[in-house]
Formats: structure tokens, sequence, C-alpha cells
């Protein structure tokens, strides 16, 4: 019955998945996936998207064959499931296989040469090693890896029968037969070496591997006699290498390091030629976007654990490395997201330690606000603008709110102490001068905002579990607050007293005023959406907003027309508030729905989610079940 | 109110407005081309412009009335649906069924006449009549058995009975013969002869708690033999068997 909503676009990148980054050999296209998604876009617009769905979890890893006909992608899955790969045809973006032998986790996947096979690796709790054929979807022969377990895997380039697999303390020739459905391994001597294979690349003659090791050293191994021939470089690359390129011509080796650092390496000596510290996390994934030119210039894309992606250019007359930031996204679960009033065009997000406000129609980062390294953990609980959108007031799980300048990202001032296990709530009154907000042990707290100094009004103790969402009324006189502890409050403003309340025997979720500030709407984990009278407090209506899980975030739009829910079911879902029917359903999360926003101006939905992405939509007006009124 | 000097509102720049220029105007009238040769307005002069309509063009005619609804305004025709309703339903099938089908079977006649015809329905493994079985009118088996063992074990305890009754005639006690009796006073005396000898060979100093029990022990013993001789020595000795032990015996067996 309920429509699809369109995805507008994503804000976001699996920056964790190793060498998740990958450009297809046209040159021109982007690949990476995000949570349960794969996102395919132009190199030079992050606006055009596509999108490849099909997974179920998280995906691990992708590969891309050699010719770019085909893409495959592996997932992580519960504990004693198969985990799928999925094989997509480039061109059409459909998918042509999807296979299950992997227990919990696919590691790595490798085309061979020719697009005929396909090698995949199971992760720690499966071991095994599979080659696929390609063009039936069959497993070809499989066989346990060695007594420890593998990382990563490589097709030779010039014969698609022998691949080589690298992983803790092991690195392996494999050689197979597909006439006896055979894979017979062949062990590499490292000598005293003992090494954790990260990342490895083979050389286009098929002569020598190149290993990166957790160790932070590169080696080279012959793969013919399979020995070791030589290490490097001194001093290590820290944190281990945690990926490993070749350039064409085979001089030149690209590592990423764990400590976020690229380092050139001559493949001759496997010496460091230059080096850049790039910041951002390990970096996960390094690709060659251009070059190298006929003077040894290139340019490369290297995505980093903590979500950003750089384009690195490397001059080589001044034998220098220079990046610039193209992407970036938030890397932990993002907790709110908020729009200024009446104003579609920015709206802000905050996660662990940040907040960032972003151009919706570009979807390009405009601010990006960090508390200091100094405290790593604390986390961005709740945001919210001031009516008067001339400061963004947060709650951190430090207990403190802070208020910052939306252009400058300044710190304007911090109220310490505000709730003492971390504020969750938080929101402005419509004349700017007052902040109503909530915490995680229950109380609701008002705050005048000075010009110099923010004096605490009052402190209403109700609640006995954490408030998650506040909304005060338009003309201030009134707010509504909703606990976990399964009461709604409505506060008087004035006196600071209970006016009424609201009880359900769940964890209310979210609240708010119908436009018109009529009704109220609430819910949480009873999967429920409850219309509520505004005045008597009385229920109204019983929707059920999920037939699985609970229900985190509700919006409704400024017309009053529809209203938008998120939950633990990974939906975004868009119901008409006359009817109470779903008339859209947006399916595009790979985690948890926390917070999901309508735009002010009614052309977009925003979501965000537990796996750090932010999915705008397209929003559509409710389509009415009921006959046109004569 | 906090004056921060920033707003959200301004955080992204307004686009710069550039004035679109209207196009370089040309004029319709190719510029080679007299004007001179035209009238420019000037030799339209329209019809009675001067004397009015001619005669006897404005008599009314009965064609040209006002028509009903003539001054309403014409709706264009209504296209289709802009909201079209959700179907909730399915529709009704379109096919309609055959109606009025009778058949021209006579249900009672023929029900009748299946029946009549019918053969009777033989009954699987009826059970025999009572009166045909072999044991009928005779005492079960197990009755007889169950009787015999009864009987049985009544005379069994009869018979017990009977046994005690004859051996505790005499309460079990009799007389102790002669012989039996020397026999176990000599027998007593050659232990307190043995004990004796050992009580004698003790040494005098009575140090330890040991020798302390052992010479305490030694007279206890001689003191019970020489009572046990004592009672040895009567002139008649009884000896009573105790009858509860010998009814556990049985019992038991």
């Amino acid at each position: 019955m309920a429509e699809d909503l369109r995805l507008d676009s994503v804000i976001g990148i699996g920056g964790g998945v190793p060498n998740g980054l990958l450009l297809h050999p046209d040159g021109s296209t982007l690949i990476y996936p995000l949570g349960s998604t794969v996102i395919i876009r132009p190199k030079g617009d992050a606006r055009r998207q596509e999108f490849l769905q099909g997974h179920t979890d998280k995906v691990a890893c992708i590969a891309v064959s050699k010719s770019g006909r085909y893409l495959a992608s592996g997932q992580v899955t519960h504990m004693g499931f198969n985990a799928d790969i999925i094989i997509w045809d480039f061109e059409t973006r459909q998918m042509v296989h999807r296979m299950a032998l992997h227990k919990v986790k696919v590691q790595a996947l490798c085309f061979s040469h020719d697009d005929r096979y396909l090698a995949s690796l199971g992760g720690e709790d499966d071991g095994n090693l599979v080659v696929w054929n390609v063009e039936l979807g069959q497993a070809i022969c499989g066989s346990p890896t060695a007594n420890d377990f593998v990382l990563t895997v490589q097709f030779f380039h010039n014969d698609s029968t022998r691949l080589v697999t690298g992983g803790n303390y092991n690195l392996n020739v494999w050689e197979f037969d597909e006439a006896n459905r055979k894979v017979r391994p062949a062990e590499c001597h490292l000598g005293l070496q003992k090494r954790v294979c990260q990342s490895m690349v083979v050389d286009e003659r098929d002569e020598f591997v190149y290993v990166g090791t957790k160790t932070g050293d590169v080696l080279q191994v012959s793969l013919g006699p399979k020995l070791f021939k030589q290490s490097g470089p001194k001093p290590f690359i820290g944190q281990g290498v945690s990926c490993l390129i070749q350039l064409p011509g085979g001089d030149t080796l690209v590592a990423g390091g764990g400590d976020g650092s690229i380092t050139l390496l001559r493949a001759a000596t496997l010496k460091a030629a230059c080096s850049l510290q790039l910041n951002g996390g390990a970096v996960t994934s390094v690709v060659l976007s251009e070059g190298p030119a006929r003077d040894g210039s290139f340019l490369l894309y290297a995505g980093t654990a903590r979500c950003n992606v750089y384009l690195v250019r490397f001059d080589a007359r001044d034998n220098k490395l220079t990046s610039t930031q193209v992407q970036s996204c938030h890397h932990e679960k993002i907790t709110d997201v908020c729009f200024p009033a009446n104003y579609g065009d920015v709206f802000a997000t905050c996660s662990l330690n940040e907040i960032r406000i972003w151009h919706a129609a570009e979807c390009r980062e405009l601010l990006r606000i960090q508390v200091s390294a100094k405290m790593p953990d604390v986390e961005c609980l709740c945001i919210a603008f001031m009516e008067d959108g001339k400061s963004v007031i947060s709650g951190w799980s430090d207990g403190k709110i802070r208020a910052f300048g939306p252009q400058s990202g300044k710190l304007l001032y911090t109220i310490t102490d505000a709730h003492v296990a971390g504020v969750t709530a938080i929101v402005g009154t419509s004349d700017s001068t007052k902040i109503v907000s909530g915490g995680k042990e229950g109380q609701v707290r008002v705050w005048r905002i000075g010009q110099e100094s923010q004096t605490l009004i009052s402190s209403m103790k109700e609640h006995k579990g954490p408030v998650n969402a506040i909304q005060v009324r338009r003309n201030d006189s009134e707010a509504v607050s909703a606990s976990s502890d399964g009461s709604c409050i409505i506060w008087d403003l004035a006196r600071f007293v209970r006016n009424n309340s609201l009880f359900a025997s769940t964890f209310f979720k979210a609240i708010l005023y119908h436009p018109d500030e009529s009704q109220l709407l609430t819910t949480g984990t009873d999967r429920k959406i409850t219309y509520w009278d505004a005045y008597d407090g009385q229920v109204i209506r019983n929707i059920e907003g999920s037939k699985s899980a609970e229900i985190n975030a509700l919006a409704i739009s400024a017309d009053g027309e529809a209203v938008a829910s998120g939950g633990a079911d990974k939906e975004v879902k868009l119901w008409g508030y006359d009817e109470g029917h779903c008339f859209a359903v947006g399916r595009g999360h790979s985690g948890a729905v926390l917070k999901v926003k309508i735009s002010p101006d009614l052309r977009k939905v925003v979501s965000v989610g537990e796996e750090g992405a932010i999915l705008i939509w397209d929003y559509i007006s409710p389509r009415s079940l009921s006959a046109p009124r004569d | 109110m906090m004056e921060s000097g920033e707003s959200v509102y301004a955080l992204i720049p307004p686009a710069v407005e550039t004035k679109q220029r209207p196009p370089i105007y040309r004029s319709l009238q190719p510029g080679e081309v007299d004007p001179s040769q035209f009238e420019m307005g000037c030799g339209t002069v329209k019809k009675a412009a001067t004397f009015g309509p001619p005669r006897g063009t404005l008599k009314p005619s009965t064609n040209t009335y006002l028509r009903k609804h003539s001054k309403e305004p014409a709706l264009p025709d209504p296209g289709p649906l802009s909201q079209t309703k959700a179907k909730l339903k399915p529709d009704l099938p379109k096919d309609r069924p055959i109606m009025g089908l009778v058949s021209a079977k006579n249900f009672v006649t023929a029900n009748a006449i299946e029946n009549i015809l019918a053969s009777p329905k033989k009954l699987k493994d009826a059970p025999p009549l009572a009166t045909q079985k072999k044991d009928y009118g005779k005492v079960p088996g197990y009755l007889t058995k169950v009787k015999d063992q009864v009987k049985r074990e009544k005379e069994h305890i009869e018979h017990l009975t009977q046994k005690m009754m004859h051996d505790g005639a005499s309460d079990g006690i009799r007389h102790m013969s002669e012989e039996e009796r020397q026999e176990l006073i000599v027998g007593l005396k050659q232990k307190w002869q043995r004990i004796n000898e050992a009580y004698q060979k003790m040494s005098f100093t009575l140090d330890t708690g040991t020798k302390k029990a052992k010479k305490e022990q030694y007279e206890a013993e001689l003191a019970q033999i020489e009572k046990d001789i004592e009672t040895l020595s009567r002139r008649v000795v009884l000896v009573a068997e105790e009858p509860t032990t010998r009814m556990e015996s049985l019992r038991l067996r």
C-alpha cells in the first residue's frame, strides 16, 4: 500500500571497512560501502549517488573486477548464520548472484584477472577460502586456510588459477584445480619473521608479493621459490600498514598506515621516499585516481577510519605529498539532527565529540565544531538551534550545555553541571531567552540565557527516568517532556509545576505538539504512535507504528499533514496525520534510525542512524485513502 | 537573549543576483524597405466611423435573442480525477454466475432405489457371543488359583503356631547336665589362673595410666570369673534360652 520514499542522497561512508573505497576501472566512478548499502557515485559529484541495496547487515568488504563488469560485496551477520556475498552487474546495477557459504563474516574478496573466478575469505569464526565461478555463482572449491585466520587475498595478475592469502602469522600461495575441485596451499618461508599480514599487492609480472604487516613494515616475498626477500622501511610505519597499492610501472608502492600516514616506498629497496600525515584515523583504503604522469606525479584517493576521504597529490618535482579533503561524515552513531526555525537550507547533526552543520541542498559540510581532544569520549546527545538562529545549543554526556556560534563555531558559553549524568534533551524557547533541558537523571530544568550570564530559573524533579524529548509551546506557556519512566509531563513554564501527565507502559522516546498545539503525539518502545489531547491529557488515538521494533523518533511537518517516524526496524515511515495511515516507507538505513526531521520548507526528510549515516529523502505530502470530497 | 553577532540564516551567503539584461532590440521591420509605401495607421478608417451604421442594420432579429444560461461562464470538461481513491478491496468479479440451473434427477426415488439395491454392510470382527465361549458358566481359573494360595498360606501359619506352642511348653528352661557344669567350671578356673598369673606379674608401681587401666581390667575380670564359678557351683543350674530370639529366627526364615 505504502509507496517507497525516494532517497535523495546520503551523507556517509563506511570508513572502517578495509579497502572499502574503490575506483571503478573506468576511472571516473567511486564505489564505497555505507552500512548495508554500497554506494556508487561519479568522482566529482557527491550528490549523484546510486545505491545497491541487498545486504541484511554491515558490508565488510567489496571488490570490483579488473574489467569493471562485476562488483562483489560481502557482509557481516549474526553469530552462527551464513554471511552473504553478492555479485552485482555494474552496468545495470542489478544483483546477479547471492552466495552464502561463509559463517558470520566475509573477510575479503578478490576477482581473478579474467573475471572468471572470485576468491572469498571467511572471517575469524569461519577461516575458509572459497573460489567461486562468477558466471554461474557457484562455489568451485574451498579449503580451510592456515591454522590461524586470514585477512587478505589476492589473485595473480596473469594466472587465474593461483592466488595468495595472508593473515595471522601466515602467508600462503594457493593453486586451484577446477577439474578436480581442489585448492592446494604452499607456505611462503619468511625465516624468523613473524608477521600479521594485513594488506598485500602482487606485482604485475607475478614475481613478488608485497605484504603490509601489522608490525608496520612491508615484506617483499618472491612468488617463485616462495622466499622472503627483503623488508622495509626503517623506521616502521606507525600502527601497521593497513592498505597497500602498487602504481602502474611497478617501481612505487603507496602504503596507508594505521597512524593515518601515507608513505611512498620505492619497490626495489622498500625505502620511504616521502610521507604525509592525514588527520582522520587509520588510512583504510588508498586508490589511484590519476597518473602517474610522465614526470611521476599522480593523484590518489585515501579513505580513513574516521570517514574522511582525501585527494592526495604527489608532486614529483618537489617530491611532496599534499592533501585536500573531498568528503567527510560522522564516524560514530549520530544522536540528533535539527533544522533552524522556518529554514530548510541547513541542518545540524551531532555525534561523538562533534557537531556538524550541513548544506541541505548540496550535502556539503558548512561547519564542524569539535570539543577539545582532551575529552575524546564526551558525546553530544542533543542539539537545537535557538529560535533567533544566533546560537546552536547542545547537551553533552559530561553534563554540560554548550552553545556555539553558528557561523564561526566559537564556544559562546558553557553551563557546567547542567544535569549530573548527561543532558539528554534540549530546546530553546521562542523568545530565545530561555533554555529547557532534560537530563538522564530525570530532571527538567529551565535556564535564563542572558548576554553575559546563564542562570538556573527552576529545576523540576518529577521524572524518574531519563528525559528523552522536550518541546515548548509557541507562546512559551507550557512545555512537554517525555521520559523513559513511562510518563510524559506537561509543565507550566510560569509557575514551574506539573499541569498534567500522560502515562503508558512504555519508554517514551519522542513527544511533539501538532502545529496547532491542540494535540500531542508520543511514541516509544511499545511501537505505538499515540495521539493525546493537549488540554486534558486523554488518549485520542493509537496507531501501530511498527510491527517489529521500537520507534525512536517522530517528526511532524510544518503544515501538520504528515508525521515521520523512524525506529529500530531501520525504516523511515511517513504517516498521514488525519487518517493515521502509513503512505510512504523509506528503506536504506543499516542501523536503527535514531532521529528523523522534516525540513520546514516541506521538501526533504532527514534521518540519522546508528551506523553514522545521514539520509536525505524527498518529502511527499500524504495521499488520502478516502474518496475526494464533492 | 544571547547576542552572538552570528546567525545561522546567514551561514549560506546569499546568491549574488546578476541582473538579466534584456535581449538587444531588433526592429521587426526590415530596414531596407522605404516606409512611405505603407499606410502606417493612416489609411485604416473603420466602417460606419463617421455616419453610424447603415439604416436598417440595427433592427432586432428574432433569432438573436438572449438565451438562458448563455451569460454563465462555460466550464471546461472535467479531466481525470486529481485525487484518485486508493483501492481497499479488489473489484467484484466480472463474470456472472449462470443462474437457474436445475437438475432433472428425482432424488427421492433415486435414493430409495439405491438403498433397495444396496447389499447389507458387513461388520468386521463382530464380537462372539458370550454363551458360545468355552469357559461359559465355569468358575474362572484365577479365582481357584487365588483360593488355593490363600488356603496354603493359612495352613502354613497354622503349622507354625502349632510348632511354637509345642516347643514353648517348658518356656525354654532346662537343667544343665553335670558334665557340662564341670567342664565349664574347669574352663573358668583355668582362665582365672591365666589372668591371675598375668596380674601377679605386673610391676608394683602403677606409674602410667595404661598400667592402672590394665590392673583394673584384670581385677574386674577375676571378680567376674569368681562370681561365675560361684553361680555354677550351685546344686541345681537352670539354663534359659530366650524365646524371643527363636521367634525372630522363625519369622526371618
